[in-house]
């Protein structure tokens, strides 16, 4: 009897836990509210890669038990963790492989005080193209002068992989902080990419077709080191700005800060070589943001005329009071790569004739498009709310406001995926001063359809997570180089770059 | 003994830590828990790694000093028990297993200014930690060396507890040995009550000392500028001082203490310059780690600035919090309902110093106080009654005669049929007697009584002039008669200096 009484027990605990890592059932009683759900991330009626990882999402309608069916084909499965959404990752799979070029259906249940409500359905749309699998991105706080953790992270889309590509808790000590930023790769490739290290063992760090070296791009006929780097998709050269940049605060704007280049250069590095030469060093003009077309016989760069007029104050006093006048535009040289000359400029999109100002241009692999973020005036847009993303048609040039990858937020740092169908860009929608990773689906007619923000395992990562993702870069493959050889490779002396008259 | 010897270390330890009440609760708002895994990640990162998220989790009990305190004498207890396990130390011996906790004692209250600056989290409680981890593992090993080696345990203990201390003394080198500072003190509590809104505490803890840091001088001006009595900024005292900052005694360092880390969010908050106190939240945050303080602040501002998704972002966090979260509660009510911003005390007090401000594009240097007195000295156009009583007490008290003439012509044309406030004809009938002075006032109809006293002043500060006093002396014989106007304050206080 004592036995049957014990089996007895064991098999209602059993079946109680069994029932309680079991999966959520759809309620049988609810009422119908007319309206989509508040869910973050915003994943509703988004297209996604049909390679992407689960969406995972959070449901925000005040409740304390959500139940989420999501159906694809003929499988269905429901989930549910207290307000949460976090989908298996075998059977999204599954969902996402049966929805490829269609769609998922998403219904969510949310027990509330009177009971349980039914939101409007949603999909999640599956494209026919994958995306690739890898970004990367530098972890850095929201910070105005101050840093000290910061870390360039690569992070796969397929799954919720993340780890360092290099972090400067490796090397930085108290008293010599070290800045890390401007991660660069060549044609989406990781065996010849970069990155710069500042102030603690400073230089520019690169990989070579997998060689690792460090290198110091000041010279004395430069404004400053390599900044803002563009790797030439075939040739082993690279084009930067030089920038002699400063930073001031608004006292009451919600912009908050403004980030300006007093001077400003564009150069040409010679990865082999290590030459440096001229690229455009106009006086009047703040060349910055190279790019270069995917045939790579085109630089395209942004260039604001600025004329100091003020000789009574300095130069960072004079920029600070006329910062709105500062207007970028869009310019491009022509690129011979036998000989490596460059043609004269051309000015492609003249924004500040249209009383705007635009920056970090990127184009398309196909390149018909390029994408630039557009705003009011100067070049740190991260910092501007009304900054958006705009596509230029380089065949027509004609200008559009990309609709659906923009928001009443900055938009900035656009770049195309490998394969042309997907842009990331660096938004601040969620809040105004975080910036996340965008992504959205770009099809064959030119339109951008509704961004999705990168899924996380967690679906209050980006609420509890404190730092912003900076320059969101697309890879087809992770970076090989381990990160103890990049700590080593810190710690050494940089070699100096030479300038050469061209 | 072994019994009597730690009951009686404790009940002292813990009688002094709750003497430092103040300081306790300081500790555990210049430090954070946030529950949750990526708060827990972030923390791992640290050198320190899991004591320092364990550290930071016992810290936040020092919201309630008592609990911190028992909870850190019960692990200082524990701490005891191990190392009397190593050792088997009887009779007196037992003293020598308090000493690690005495040393850890003193430490923990000798911080001080140490607590905005350093940047392993939870440094209240990651000593005790080590030395507790330390110390069960040292338990452990002798224990296992005693059924190994059964005879020469006794010499292997006393090795033992000698290579203990050997360990534990570099570590307090970290440290100042630096008798704790009164005023940091008061700073403390002055602060506490400013984030509280207790502004009749603030003042009544700046009466408290005659040498007031430059700190606790903005705090006092801070609370007469919410209670409409920024006339008494000279009467009750306004000449601060540098604060004693620790020095090392193994090395000789002294810790370099600013304002901009010890409570510039705060202070650019209370004086309605939300985008900097934002920045130095911000900025402290990254370089010495986040906190309860600028959590709060943050909130504050976002609220304040309409910018409700952030704001909902941080009230998240904070509500993540054991003995913040109705705090944050408190401040969500108000992201929903504007009327209940609009009619807080908070923004009534802090309003009326933000409106039509025009917007600037400038920087502090990293000098919060200096900024803010010359900006608001240099402004020229007062919105609000109460910003117009803040811009030309400001100007007096960075004695800038010109930008004060500018503001006292404005008030008296603005208020052509009220009567002048004292401390404005004080500085008036100064400035006008001063070679080149820019307030030309011949006729100006000042108070017989106010030009009275000033004659006097004068009279009094030339005949110690004679006697050839120095200006310390003048104005410790001054003080009990003009200690309370600008007159003294003008001439005696010349050791103005920012940090």
């Amino acid at each position: 009897m004592k036995l049957h009484f014990f089996t007895f027990h064991s098999l209602l605990f059993t079946l109680i836990v069994l029932a309680s890592c079991g999966r959520p059932s759809v309620p049988t009683e609810y009422t119908t509210v007319d309206k989509l759900p508040y869910i973050l991330p915003d994943y509703t009626e988004v297209t996604i890669p049909a390679n992407l990882c689960p969406t995972n999402f959070s449901v925000k309608e005040g409740t304390r038990e959500v139940v989420a069916r999501l159906s694809a084909a003929n499988i269905s499965y429901t989930y549910g963790e207290k307000n949460n959404v976090v989908i298996d990752e075998d059977e999204w799979a599954e969902l996402r492989d049966a929805a490829r070029g269609g769609s998922i259906k998403v219904e969510i249940f949310a027990k509330l005080t009177d009971g349980w409500k039914a939101y409007k359905p949603f999909n999640i749309y599956v494209a026919e193209e994958d995306i690739d699998p890898y970004i990367s991105y530098r972890n850095i706080q929201p910070s105005y002068v101050a840093y000290e953790k910061l870390a360039i992270r690569q992070r796969n889309l397929t799954n919720f992989d993340e780890t360092d590509i290099y972090n400067n808790l490796g090397v930085q000590t108290e008293a010599n902080g070290q800045c890390i930023n401007c991660h660069s790769y060549q044609n989406y490739k990781t065996d010849h990419m970069l990155f710069h290290m500042r102030q603690g063992y400073g230089g520019t760090l690169i990989v070579n077709g997998g060689q690792l070296k460090k290198v110091d791009l000041k010279t004395d006929s430069t404004i400053s080191a390599g900044v803002y780097p563009a790797w030439h998709p075939t040739l082993n050269v690279i084009a930067f700005s030089t920038n002699s940049t400063g930073q001031s605060f608004h006292t009451k704007d919600l912009s908050k800060i403004e980030v300006q280049d007093t001077k400003s250069d564009l150069i040409l590095y010679d990865v082999d070589t290590d030459e440096v030469c001229n690229i455009s060093n106009d006086t009047t003009e703040l060349e910055v943001f190279p790019t270069w077309s995917a045939d790579g016989r085109t630089l395209y760069f942004c260039s604001a005329h600025f004329e100091y007029d003020n000789d009574s104050v300095a130069k960072e006093t004079e920029m600070i009071q006329r910062y709105k006048e500062v207007k970028y535009s869009l310019y491009k040289k022509s690129f011979d790569p036998n000989t490596r000359r460059f043609g004269p400029t051309e000015l492609v999109y003249d924004a500040a004739a249209a009383n705007k100002s635009v920056t970090l241009p990127r184009v398309s692999p196909d390149g018909k498009y390029l994408v630039m973020a557009y705003g009011d005036f100067g070049c740190f847009h991260v910092w501007h709310h009304e900054a958006d993303i705009y596509l230029l048609n380089l065949q027509t040039n004609a200008l559009r406001k990309l609709e659906g990858i923009n928001s009443d937020r900055s938009e900035s740092y656009p770049s195309f995926s490998s394969n042309g169908r997907w842009i990331m860009t660096a938004s601040r929608r969620d809040d105004g001063n975080y910036t996340r990773p965008y992504i959205a689906y770009f099809d064959k007619k030119g339109r951008c359809h509704k961004a999705f923000e990168v899924p996380q395992r967690d679906p209050d990562f980006y609420t509890f997570f404190l730092r912003s993702y900076n320059r969101p870069e697309f890879m087809v493959e992770p970076v090989a180089t381990p990160l103890k050889n990049f700590v080593s490779m810190a710690k050494t002396d940089a070699k100096k770059a030479t300038f050469v008259s061209k | 003994m072994r019994t009597k010897v730690p009951l009686l270390f404790l009940a002292i330890a813990y009688t002094l830590l709750l003497l430092n009440a103040d300081y306790l609760y300081a500790l555990q708002d210049n430090s954070i828990f946030i529950s949750g895994k990526t708060f827990m990640q972030e923390t791992l990162l640290c050198p320190t790694g899991i004591w320092a998220w364990l550290g930071s989790w016992f810290t936040q009990f020092f919201y309630y000093p008592w609990l911190g305190a028992l909870i850190m004498v019960a692990l200082w207890l524990l701490t005891y028990y191990f190392l009397i396990l190593a050792t088997e130390a009887r009779s007196w011996w037992c003293i020598f297993a308090v000493v690690p906790q005495t040393f850890l004692l003193y430490t923990l209250l000798c911080l001080g200014y140490w607590m905005y600056y350093c940047k392993s989290p939870g440094i209240a409680f990651l000593p005790t930690l080590v030395l507790l981890t330390a110390s069960a593992l040292t338990a452990m090993v002798m224990r296992l060396l005693k059924f190994f080696v059964h005879r020469s345990f006794r010499k292997i203990s006393y090795l033992a507890l000698i290579l203990f201390y050997i360990t534990l003394c570099p570590s307090l080198t970290t440290y100042s040995l630096t008798l704790p500072d009164t005023r940091l003190r008061l700073e403390l509590r002055m602060y506490r009550s400013i984030d509280e809104g207790r502004w009749n505490d603030v003042l009544q803890d700046f009466r408290q000392t005659d040498q007031p840091t430059n700190l606790m001088v903005l705090y006092k001006n801070i609370a007469l500028m919410h209670t409409g009595r920024l006339q008494e900024m000279f009467k009750l005292g306004n000449c601060g001082h540098q604060p004693k900052t620790p020095t090392n005694i193994f090395t000789g360092d002294t810790l370099s203490v600013h304002i901009s880390q010890l409570a510039a969010p705060m202070v650019y908050y209370q004086y309605g310059q939300l985008n900097y106190a934002y920045r130095w939240a911000i900025e402290n945050a990254v370089e010495y780690g986040l906190t309860v303080r600028h959590m709060k602040t943050l909130i504050r501002c976002a609220l304040m600035n309409q910018e409700l998704d952030v704001a909902f972002k941080y009230i998240t966090l904070l509500k993540s919090t054991r003995f913040h979260r109705n705090w944050a509660k408190q401040y969500e009510q108000m992201l929903s309902n504007s009327t209940l911003l609009l009619q807080s005390p908070e923004f009534q007090n802090i309003s009326p110093l933000t409106d039509e401000a025009p917007n600037e594009l400038d920087t502090d240097d990293g000098l919060p106080e200096k900024w803010m007195l010359e900006h608001f000295s240099d402004l020229t156009h007062a919105t609000t009654p109460k910003l117009e009583e803040v811009i030309i007490t400001t100007s007096l008290w960075t004695e800038d005669e010109y930008a004060f003439a500018i503001h006292f012509y404005n008030y008296i044309q603005r208020h052509p049929e009220e009567a002048i406030p004292p401390l404005y004809q004080e500085a008036a009938i100064l400035l006008c007697t001063q070679e080149n002075s820019p307030v030309t006032l011949d006729h100006f109809p000042f108070d017989t009584m106010i030009s009275d006293k000033y004659n006097n002043f004068v009279r009094d500060y030339n005949t110690l002039s004679q006697q050839n006093l120095s200006p310390a002396d003048m104005a410790t014989r001054l003080q009990p008669l003009y200690g309370d106007t600008y007159w003294w304050y003008y001439y005696f206080y010349t050791d103005f200096q920012i940090y």
